[in-house]
């Protein structure tokens, strides 16, 4: 059986910090999946930290305010650990997240 | 209040994270893009809080038609370690050195 799971929840119940959650179980294994923090800033929704699987392989990326992103691979673990590891990431850090993403905003202005 | 509301907040969201992962049959229910608010039955004061936030959110939501999804948090099980197949030596193992 596969099933498909998406929803977002906000972070602290801040109005303007969200996670995002997309996930593809297959037989009790995780096939697919993104996780994501979302802040909006200046009245829009930005994706700061995003966890997925690109070509197969799980790994990271945070957005910086000029467009680029930062990538890190997790050769060594399998999917699900990288959601929760992901999951743990977003929850402990967003509020650092958010602040380094206007730091740099601030840094072009 | 902040504090023990977000301790709390950050507890019931890990948990539920877990949740859906391991309950594939209730998962499927959650409709697609929706936003999950984790309520407990048993907490009036974190409800409360809780909801005062979620209609703050709904004001910033991007999207004016996201289905907005209530889970009554029934009971959390006691913690209990996730470690297996543990193994105690006297000396340091090869693959540490």
């Amino acid at each position: 059986m596969t099933t498909e799971t998406q929803f977002v929840v906000p972070l602290r119940g801040s109005p303007t910090d969200r996670y995002r959650h997309y996930h593809v179980l297959d037989q009790g294994t995780v096939v697919a999946f993104a996780i994501q923090y979302e802040a909006e800033i200046d009245g829009e929704w930005r994706e700061i930290v995003r966890y997925d699987m690109a070509h197969g392989r799980p790994h990271k990326d945070v957005s910086h305010s000029d467009g680029t992103k930062t990538k890190e691979e997790f050769p060594h673990y399998t999917n699900a650990e990288v959601m929760t590891l992901g999951q743990h990431d977003i929850r402990k850090n967003w509020q650092a997240y958010r602040e380094q993403y206007k730091r740099e905003m601030r840094r072009r202005r | 209040m902040n504090s023990l509301f977000e301790e709390k907040y950050d507890e019931l969201f890990t948990e539920f994270n877990y949740y859906v992962l391991e309950h594939p049959e209730f998962a499927e229910r959650i409709p697609r893009d929706a936003l999950v608010v984790l309520l407990d039955k048993n907490d009036p004061a974190f409800n409360r809080e809780n909801l005062r936030r979620v209609k703050n959110y709904l004001q910033h939501d991007d999207n004016p038609d996201r289905p907005v999804l209530y889970v009554q948090v029934g009971r959390l099980a006691p913690v209990k370690s996730r470690l297996r197949d543990l193994r105690l030596m006297t000396r340091e193992p090869g693959y540490a050195i």
